[in-house]
């Protein structure tokens, strides 16, 4: 789980960004249920606000810190730094996984790693290691076997060792990258993923080989009341003569004869084919844990079937794993759905964005006990676009 | 290695923003239920006389006298009536808003045909000589509202009706 995380000098955050997830004790229990850490929080803002470069913090660090031993040597670091000015890149994340909680920290250029450091907390914070450009000269005893690994400029001291087989694992750099790894969604540090990305056939195959994804996107379609009675997946050979798996949605109609009442994903909504095409990220979050991040996550969905999907994460029963869903969105309304500890703004002020969560706003502007959504259309808290202004 | 875990503070003061904070500052932090906006008094003009030659209509006065007014309405205006009937000035023992109730006997005024009969007559003391003469209503209309229901009567309103430079309103009154 994240507590919280940030960067500097990232995209359009010329000066810092952070982000938290913690609630305190101010936090009603009725709220918290009793999570110290949120499960849930959106991300709202004007567009070209810089609502996408905090989820692209996330898919960033996520990326380097599991894979970026896979690239080539010398090749540059994913990463732009505010309107790519030649300082380094800064980012930190607090985190916890298996119970162990962790603070990562990352100073970069796009070429090459300055700082890279991992600290745990048991009751105190230890520093497990700190690298400086290709030299690790703080490290524990457990890591030793470091010194004899020639680090590359460009790729994370955790992603390079997981790939070399060490006499004494680390159990610490393995739960580092067993968290990173969980990172997922449509958002990767380059971009967001296109919904032409997510196709009825793609999400069919994992549909079809996860029988208890299969139906959790049936359970939740069938809810939404999208007229739909059940999906049956079918298998075709695509233009390339490779097997693939296409759905078929049965519908409650009374016209016609039973055979006929089906459309193809060709005729659903684009609604309904949205959902059931991005649905299993959701089940495989829910299902095994880790941080689920979306961009845009309510485009093509129906305002009033988004908390239910937000619920999902809320309800301890649906979230046993304690998995996150961190996302922006279009709606408006999903503020009061999340509250105040549970939304992030961001504002945009020549180029330089910034960004606070809502119930860091002082006074008694946002409550508890009141619609927060009025507030925002009228802009008393700022992140909302000033056409024209 | 031990680090205090709280050396994370720092950290978070080294991804501070100052765009994020001048924002946050400037932010009102207050609601109408949760300032004293409810006691401050209001001042109201619309029964203004100054066609009385005892008093003095605003053309009247010099520029200096007119800012003196409305720099003391400001003043007055941040507290209740019922605050300035208690605040005491000079060493008579002389109140800075006086409530006398009905319309003084010996006045060189005479109670205009526009101000209702039964309000209760006041004054704002404003230096030595002059006072910003006018009335209230009455503590009885406290929970009273207009016949729309629109609107309630306020008793922490003060409707100027004279400005007295001369003290001549209430003549007994020690100046």
């Amino acid at each position: 789980m994240i507590y919280s995380f940030g960067a500097k000098n990232y995209l359009s955050f010329r000066e810092g960004m952070t982000v938290s997830f913690e609630l305190n004790s101010k936090v009603p229990h009725s709220l918290s249920q009793g999570r110290k850490i949120s499960t849930v929080l959106g991300v709202k803002g004007a567009n070209a606000s810089g609502k996408t470069s905090v989820l692209k913090c996330l898919a960033f660090l996520s990326n380097f810190v599991t894979s970026s031993f896979n690239r080539e040597e010398g090749e540059d670091i994913d990463i732009d730094s505010f309107f790519r000015n030649e300082k380094p890149t800064e980012f930190f994340i607090d985190f916890e996984c298996f119970g162990i909680r962790y603070i990562y920290e990352l100073k970069v250029t796009n070429k090459l790693v300055l700082r890279e450091a991992l600290y745990k907390k048991i009751s105190r914070r230890t520093l497990l290691f700190e690298r400086l450009f290709n030299e690790v000269p703080k490290k524990v005893s457990e890591l030793d076997e470091i010194d004899f690994i020639k680090l590359r400029g460009n790729a994370s001291l955790v992603s390079s060792l997981t790939r070399y087989k060490l006499k004494k694992p680390n159990v610490d750099l393995f739960n580092a990258f067993v968290f990173f790894d969980s990172i997922s969604g449509n958002v990767h540090s380059s971009g967001v993923l296109r919904d032409t990305f997510y196709s009825p056939e793609r999400a069919s195959k994992v549909y079809f080989e996860n029988p208890e994804a299969f139906d959790f996107v049936k359970s939740i379609i069938s809810k939404s009341d999208l007229g739909i009675s059940d999906i049956e997946i079918h298998e075709r050979v695509s233009s390339s003569n490779e097997k693939e798996y296409f759905p078929i949605f049965l519908h409650n109609t009374d016209c016609g004869p039973e055979e006929d009442r089906w459309l193809t994903s060709w005729e659903e909504s684009s609604g309904t084919i949205a959902l059931y095409a991005k649905l299993y990220l959701y089940w495989r979050v829910l299902k095994y844990g880790g941080v689920l991040v979306m961009d845009e996550f309510d485009i093509h969905c129906h305002p009033m079937l988004l908390p239910h999907i937000v619920g999902l994460f809320l309800d301890p029963s649906s979230n046993q794993k304690n998995a996150q869903f961190i996302f922006t969105a279009h709606s408006t309304d999903i503020i009061d759905v999340l509250g105040k500890y549970r939304v992030v703004l961001v504002s945009k002020e020549r180029s330089e964005s910034y960004c606070y969560r809502l119930d860091e706003i002082p006074g008694d502007l946002v409550r508890n006990d009141r619609p927060i959504a009025p507030l925002y259309r009228e802009g008393k808290l700022g992140g909302v676009p000033r056409y024209g202004e | 290695m031990k680090v205090n875990w709280e050396g994370c503070r720092d950290m978070a003061n080294k991804f501070n923003n100052g765009r994020r904070a001048a924002f946050l500052a400037g932010l009102a932090t207050e609601s109408i239920e949760s300032t004293d906006l409810a006691t401050r008094s209001r001042f109201n003009f619309s029964f203004f006389d100054g066609v009385q030659e005892p008093g003095s209509c605003f053309s009247a006065l010099t520029h200096e006298q007119l800012l003196n007014v409305i720099e003391k309405i400001k003043a007055y205006s941040r507290s209740s009536l019922l605050y300035w009937q208690n605040q005491r000035v000079g060493g008579g023992g002389l109140k800075i808003l006086e409530v006398y109730g009905a319309f003084p006997r010996s006045s060189d005024f005479s109670h205009p045909k526009h101000v209702p009969h039964d309000v209760k007559w006041a004054r704002f003391r404003m230096d030595n000589l002059g006072r910003l003469v006018g009335f209230v209503i009455p503590h009885e209309y406290v929970s009273k509202a207009s016949e729309d229901r629109l609107f309630f009567y306020d008793v922490n309103t003060f409707y100027v009706v004279f400005i007295d430079l001369e003290h001549r309103f209430y003549k007994t009154e020690t100046r």
